[in-house]
């Protein structure tokens, strides 16, 4: 081939000098921006410092605020976990799937007619939003669980949200929502009813230090041993709730933030209680240990 | 082209089917791959497109949603068919250019299948829930090394071939494109990865930074291949020097001053330094410079040869790659401006404009140059011009309906309703329906034209060609009264003269 084709360039040192200079410059920009990377990372600027010194100090008080604020530790990295973890359970869906859509029509086409429109009311004024399309998936553990509540008590609760009575934690979301959408006392019966008709929130609730506690502080005597029979409908099913939302309902309760309906006979059950025994109960009616 | 003779000697000839013979199995590998590459991202963008509009299609399985079918197409796309088109071409036509054989089919080999094989890998690795979600980097992280180490030893022997060239020192202009593209490339890609994916740097100038690794892919290495191939053809086809050496050598300079700035306008209104954002949106209209220069200078080159146009697989298709050319160099001068991103930012047209630089431009150019080279490296002349028609105009239309509707109306219609305030943000949505219906329509039209070049091609590659002396051209039916004479077997021809 040689003979027949003869160049005069191409020699054996061109070929490997041709090769050896074409990697390093393949190369070259690799080593460029990790010299750039380094270099500029080395020098701090004094201004740039004494700036960063301001945000370090309000980041340290927004960081304690939201500690003091959300005292369960974690609940953010958790509800992160839960979301990361994605569907599991066969009752969960790709949202606008056709498969939840199915489910969605089952649901409101679930009970008699009452139920029915309970649901689409529920839908159509957005208490869905925040509470969960199954009334048992709050957006945040400090929400409430709704499904299989008594309905008295349910009712209850929204007019005295809706009227001003009841005032503590996200009450003022919830009564931004029943007043823009425009709830008629009609309305609120009808939602309560279904909501009532709706699934409890399923929880096996132990023996054990939880259990000796509810017994101790005469919690049965209302909410009843199962923590879901209470002696009068107006008073609250418990199990299953959400921990964090028991925990700030029986702190509010005891300091008096919380204090419509009949709160005043819960207010002197829970003076002999202290915090720490506040959140084993919480844990315990949600099921959590 | 110009100290090109028309009339080559027996010399020139044996020089070229040695260098054709040399390079046909690296060539024909890259090319039947990608298009294979193309006919599984082209699936998988169908899907993504259908998804759009129609979320329950093919059930809830999670490999197939759209988070996972969108970045699988559009890596295959850019990974599996235009950077292995890029690589055929890049290959064949430096060693034609520089009139030297190759040495190194086995290493070409050898690194293209470790392509491919990172290709797979990562795109499977999309598939299954570990794509990294930076776009155009979607493949999971440890597969770009593999990809740079592939590429280093496919690129090398290009550059080793333009050091050892034949001749005097002047080299064509294809090859200072290609050239550049091949030290443009590595540049790019091992900039990007380290900054994004192992540099320690702000997620904000990270997420600046994939925009610029995007646009400086298209303007930076697929844009110069599909010049250098236009030049080529076209100089090839019409047996002329190219239009004007000024512009040729102005639209390169121009390109290696301006492209490098284009893309951080990806995230305009980010706070990261706002002359960045600027800069990069400047850039961006910038770049409609050199690549009209390009593209005036093509079409004038091909002026006055209206029927060799029609008749030419490998112009037709290269002249309408110069048309998506200069189509991308408008809608950059479009989108990129500051008070049209307000409304193509978060809309379609990104998309529309990656799939017009990729397929409207990019594929057309290089299926321009596969029609030329095959042929000559298999000795075997295309089957069937109803096949290579069919290509042609379902590619057209199709790659058209996605810039009328993915591009233009459905991007600024979806813009200018995610804008207005007094509507619900799912109106915004809901008004791209048919412009996402459309969109689909335009690619079942492409695949349809790329099953049957993916076919043809392996055919080729399969040496199931015709054997013929006469190419395969688009004005008639194959007779024995062509232009080129009898038309029969070439082995039996060569006797009948002998």
């Amino acid at each position: 081939m040689s003979n027949q084709f003869s160049n005069h360039r191409d020699t054996p040192l061109r070929r490997f000098s041709a090769f050896w200079w074409g990697l390093a410059y393949f190369g070259i920009f690799g080593l460029v921006s990790a010299l750039f990377y380094w270099q500029s990372g080395s020098p701090v600027d004094a201004v740039a410092q004494v700036r960063a010194a301001d945000r370090y100090e309000v980041r340290a008080k927004v960081d304690a605020a939201q500690a003091e604020l959300l005292p369960a530790a974690g609940v953010t990295d958790k509800l992160t976990n839960e979301i990361k973890a994605g569907p599991q359970a066969t009752d969960q869906f790709v949202p606008g799937s056709e498969s939840h859509k199915r489910a969605m029509e089952q649901l409101a086409s679930g009970g008699d007619e009452g139920a029915n429109e309970g649901f689409k009311l529920y839908t159509a004024k957005a208490c869905n939003t925040c509470h969960g399309a199954d009334t048992n998936r709050p957006i945040s553990p400090a929400y409430p669980k709704l499904g299989g509540q008594n309905a008295e008590y349910l009712l209850a609760q929204i007019k005295d949200i809706h009227n001003g009575v009841r005032t503590n934690g996200g009450s003022a979301v919830m009564k931004g929502m029943t007043t823009a959408m425009n709830l008629t006392e009609d309305e609120m019966k009808t939602i309560s009813d279904w909501v009532a008709t709706a699934d409890k929130p399923a929880v096996e609730l132990t023996e054990g230090e939880g259990k000796n506690l509810y017994m101790a502080k005469a919690c049965a005597t209302c909410h009843g041993a199962d923590a879901n029979t209470p002696i009068m409908p107006i008073y609250p099913r418990l199990a299953g709730q959400n921990s964090q939302y028991l925990y700030d309902q029986m702190k509010a309760i005891k300091d008096g933030t919380r204090a419509n309906g009949q709160s005043a006979v819960m207010k002197g059950i829970m003076a002999n209680v202290s915090e720490d025994e506040m959140k084993i109960l919480a844990d315990w009616i949600a099921g959590q240990n | 082209m110009s100290t090109q003779s028309n009339a080559p000697t027996t010399e020139d000839i044996e020089l070229r089917s040695e260098i054709d013979r040399s390079l046909r199995h690296p060539v024909m590998f890259f090319f039947t791959s990608g298009a294979a590459w193309l006919a599984v991202s082209l699936v998988l963008g169908i899907i993504a497109s259908i998804k759009t509009h129609n979320p329950a299609f093919l059930g809830e399985g999670s490999f197939i949603q759209y988070g996972r079918a969108f970045p699988a197409h559009i890596n295959a796309l850019v990974y599996g068919w235009g950077a292995q088109a890029a690589f055929g071409v890049m290959i064949w036509l430096m060693a034609r250019l520089s009139r030297q054989p190759s040495r190194n089919t086995g290493t070409l080999l050898v690194a293209g299948h470790a392509w491919n094989l990172a290709v797979i890998i990562g795109t499977l690795g999309i598939l299954s829930g570990h794509g990294t979600g930076k776009h155009w980097m979607e493949f999971p992280t440890f597969v770009w090394p593999l990809l740079l180490a592939s590429y280093a030893a496919i690129a090398i022997w290009v550059v080793i071939s333009f050091r050892v060239r034949r001749g005097d020192d002047a080299a064509y202009i294809s090859q200072w494109y290609i050239l550049a593209a091949c030290i443009w490339f590595p540049w790019i890609f091992l900039t990007a990865n380290l900054y994004v994916n192992v540099f320690d740097v702000h997620p904000l100038m990270a997420a600046a930074i994939n925009g610029w690794y995007r646009q400086a892919m298209v303007l930076l290495f697929f844009v110069p291949i599909g010049i250098a191939s236009a030049y080529y053809i076209t100089a090839k086809i019409t047996a002329r020097a190219v239009y004007n050496y000024s512009y040729s050598a102005g639209g390169f300079w121009a390109l290696a001053i301006i492209a490098p700035w284009a893309g951080f306008h990806a995230v305009m209104g980010a706070p990261i330094p706002m002359f960045l954002q600027y800069t990069g949106a400047a850039a961006s209209m910038l770049a409609a410079v050199p690549l009209i220069f390009a593209g005036v200078n093509v079409l004038k080159t091909t002026a006055g040869n209206s029927e060799t146009l029609a008749h030419s697989p490998s112009l037709r298709f290269t002249v309408a790659g110069i048309f998506g050319m200069i189509a991308l160099a408008v809608l950059g001068v479009i989108l990129a401006h500051p008070d049209a991103i307000r409304y193509s930012q978060f809309s379609l047209a990104g998309y529309g404009y990656d799939i017009l630089a990729l397929y409207g431009f990019f594929s057309m150019c290089m299926f321009g140059a596969i029609y030329f080279i095959v042929p000559r490296v298999t000795r075997r002349e295309w089957l069937s011009r109803r096949l290579i028609r069919t290509h042609f105009w379902f590619s057209v239309y199709g790659v058209l309906l996605i810039l009328v509707f993915c591009t233009l109306l459905g991007s600024f219609q979806q813009g200018a309703a995610q804008e207005n305030f007094n509507q619900p943000w799912k109106q915004a949505v809901n008004s791209t329906y048919p412009y996402a219906v459309g969109t689909t329509f335009a690619w079942v039209a492409i695949l349809w034209a790329n099953i049957f070049f993916f076919i043809h091609l392996t055919l080729m590659w399969l040496r199931l060609g015709r054997r013929s002396s006469h190419p395969t051209l688009l004005n008639r039916d194959h007779s024995a009264f062509g232009p080129h004479g009898a038309e029969g077997d070439i082995d039996e021809l060569e006797n009948a003269k002998a």
